[in-house]
């Protein structure tokens, strides 16, 4: 009996644990370090959840038309500790996000810096990336 | 004692779909197009709606151009939201439903609007 409940205690944990895990994934996995992303576009969404925050932002291609892309950033901890709050980027502010592309080609990235287009504040991302050199990372023109 | 776990357990897994179900319909970021029935293209719109105290607010295109809402009513018998707000190009009313509102991320708000003496239709996706 005792085993029985030990082991319907441990399937619940693993249970929850694995939610949480589902989200955290090696850089490589999903993303092309070779593959470079540089949109500017209006930010419609921001879930500061962990592992993971993840910004979605809305861009006008050379077609007119509108795609949405959810960018990864690194955790809410993460980016405090690079000057981040909850509320720097508020729905509808205008931003530049350099970054890598997913590897299945969808409108999704994984995001080294953010800048505010209005104010030109250059914010790192907390990318996964790790041959990432935030010291070499190039300025934006941040001019709209 | 089992069955004390297996009620703890069954209410542990409804509490995880339940946190999502809060909030109020038509609050949140909203994205879509307004179509004039007088021009082929469409016009981009973005909608902020906040609901505090059963109270609707907003505004239209949030951010440096964006305007704020004036009026913003629900009928919660018939899901009809009505926005109004004070456009650079003339009053803009949209009275349109709500629907698929059990989808976090698909939820629906079409209907049609008028801007000053321009009419068309909308269609609008929840982010």
């Amino acid at each position: 009996m005792k085993t029985k409940l030990i082991a319907l205690a441990a399937g619940i944990l693993g249970a929850i644990v694995s939610l949480q895990s589902a989200a955290h994934h090696s850089f490589a996995a999903e993303f092309d370090g070779n593959v470079s992303v540089h949109v500017t576009g209006t930010v419609i969404k921001v879930d500061w959840t962990n592992p993971h925050t993840y910004i979605f932002v809305e861009v006008e291609n050379d077609e007119g038309d509108y795609e949405e892309w959810a960018f990864e950033m690194g955790s809410p901890n993460g980016l405090m500790r690079r000057g981040w709050t909850r509320n720097t980027l508020e729905i509808g502010t205008e931003v530049i996000v350099r970054g890598t592309r997913a590897r299945d080609g969808s409108f999704k990235g994984n995001a080294q810096t953010v800048v505010i287009a209005e104010t030109c504040q250059r914010l790192f991302a907390g990318t996964s990336q790790r041959d990432f050199d935030e010291n070499a990372a190039p300025k934006e023109e941040c001019e709209l | 004692m089992l069955t004390r776990i297996f009620v703890l357990a069954a209410f542990i897994s409804l509490s995880l779909p339940a946190s999502s179900q809060t909030g109020h319909p038509a609050k949140g970021s909203w994205s879509g197009e307004l179509t004039p029935f007088t021009a082929e293209e469409s016009e981009r719109i973005r909608l902020l709606i906040d609901a505090w105290n059963g109270e609707l607010s907003g505004s239209i295109n949030p951010g440096r151009r964006g305007v704020e809402m004036s009026r913003v009513e629900l009928d919660a018998e018939s899901w009809t939201l009505t926005i109004r707000a004070n456009m650079p190009d003339g009053l803009l009313v949209m009275e349109g439903k709500l629907s698929n509102l059990g989808s976090w991320t698909n939820r629906k708000f079409r209907g049609a609007y008028t801007l000053g003496n321009e009419k068309g239709t909308f269609d609008i996706t929840l982010n």
